[in-house]
């Protein structure tokens, strides 16, 4: 009875050890990817590298992770979609009250 | 004897049970963060894609828009030229340098026609991006040339509006759909043909992630 419980227990923690091991390295490389992509969009509009990423011209790379062939361009690019957006609410603040101080001179 | 016998098993039965409970919580929760994974690989490299493709689009117009404002100042300066009797021998070398110029514009219109569908699928190749090609169409016309009578100044490029809808890379069919494509904000959309002459060429880029 001790013999079939201890073995299960045992059995119970290498399980446990092992997917607490293989968690960490999905976890380790999930955070690098995020990483990757942070630093793939900085490098391409704000011409920043992280040190943790190796940059070049033709790829951009994490140690320990594969590395993403690409052509970098000569000038980072400035717009990303929620900048745009934010300077379309902008423009529409600004023609509203515009607008409004319209119609309170009249 | 027998009730001894089954509370083991009763045990053993419990104890099993929790273990599989256990294997497959930590096996859902890996896969979880596996798939994460996996959508973000993907995202990487095809953003990286999108932006290096569009990108080489940015820096070609840039150049080409820069140099006809070249030619619209070359314009102006062979008038104030030929206006000048001791500065008319420089008439000449300006119409030499104009002509190169719109050298240098042709052979950056054939690279960009050329080169943007090879860099295209050179990446998706080197990335293992396995979707369809994109549709490379770039429409464009030189208006005619200019001739002073002193001088011939070749005409600016002039450029579709159709460039903001063909000019875009995108990913689509997966959980994060992707678009980056090229913009200028001097231009408005509603034109047909326009002939830039400000480097003001950028990427839009949307997407979900």
């Amino acid at each position: 009875m001790l013999i079939e419980l201890y073995g299960l227990m045992i059995s119970v923690l290498i399980l446990v050890l092992l997917g607490g091991t293989f968690y960490n390295v999905i976890n380790t490389r999930y955070k690098d990817e995020q990483l990757l992509h942070k630093g793939l969009m900085e490098y391409f509009f704000y011409d920043k590298c992280s040190s943790l990423l190796k940059c070049e011209a033709d790829k951009i790379s994490r140690k320990g992770l594969y590395e993403i062939k690409i052509r970098k361009s000569s000038k980072p690019f400035k717009k990303k979609g929620e900048e745009v957006q934010n300077e379309v609410l902008e423009d529409l603040y600004r023609k509203l009250e515009k607008a409004s101080k319209g119609t309170t001179n009249k | 004897m027998i009730c001894l016998k089954n509370k083991k098993g009763t045990i053993l039965l419990i104890g099993a049970f929790f273990v599989l409970i256990a294997v497959t919580c930590i096996l859902g929760i890996n896969n979880i963060h596996k798939n994460m994974d996996k959508i973000i690989y993907y995202q990487n490299r095809a953003d990286a894609h999108m932006l290096s493709v569009v990108g080489l689009y940015v820096e070609i117009l840039d150049k080409i828009s820069w140099i006809n404002k070249q030619l619209k100042r070359i314009g102006l300066l062979a008038m104030f030229i030929a206006f000048v009797p001791e500065l008319t021998p420089l008439l000449a070398a300006t119409e030499k340098f104009a002509h190169g110029l719109q050298e240098y514009q042709d052979i950056l219109l054939l690279k960009l026609t050329t080169y943007a569908p090879i860099l295209d699928n050179k990446l998706r190749i080197e990335n293992d991006l396995k979707l369809p090609g994109n549709y490379h169409s770039f429409k464009y016309r030189r208006q005619p040339t200019i001739n002073l009578g002193f001088i011939t100044i070749p005409g600016l490029i002039e450029i579709h509006s159709d460039i903001f809808n063909t000019a875009c890379v995108r990913h689509r069919g997966l959980i994060i759909n992707s678009r980056a494509c090229v913009d200028n904000s001097l231009h408005n959309k509603e034109k047909g043909w326009f002939a830039p002459v400000e480097e003001k060429w950028d990427v839009l880029m949307q997407n979900a992630y």
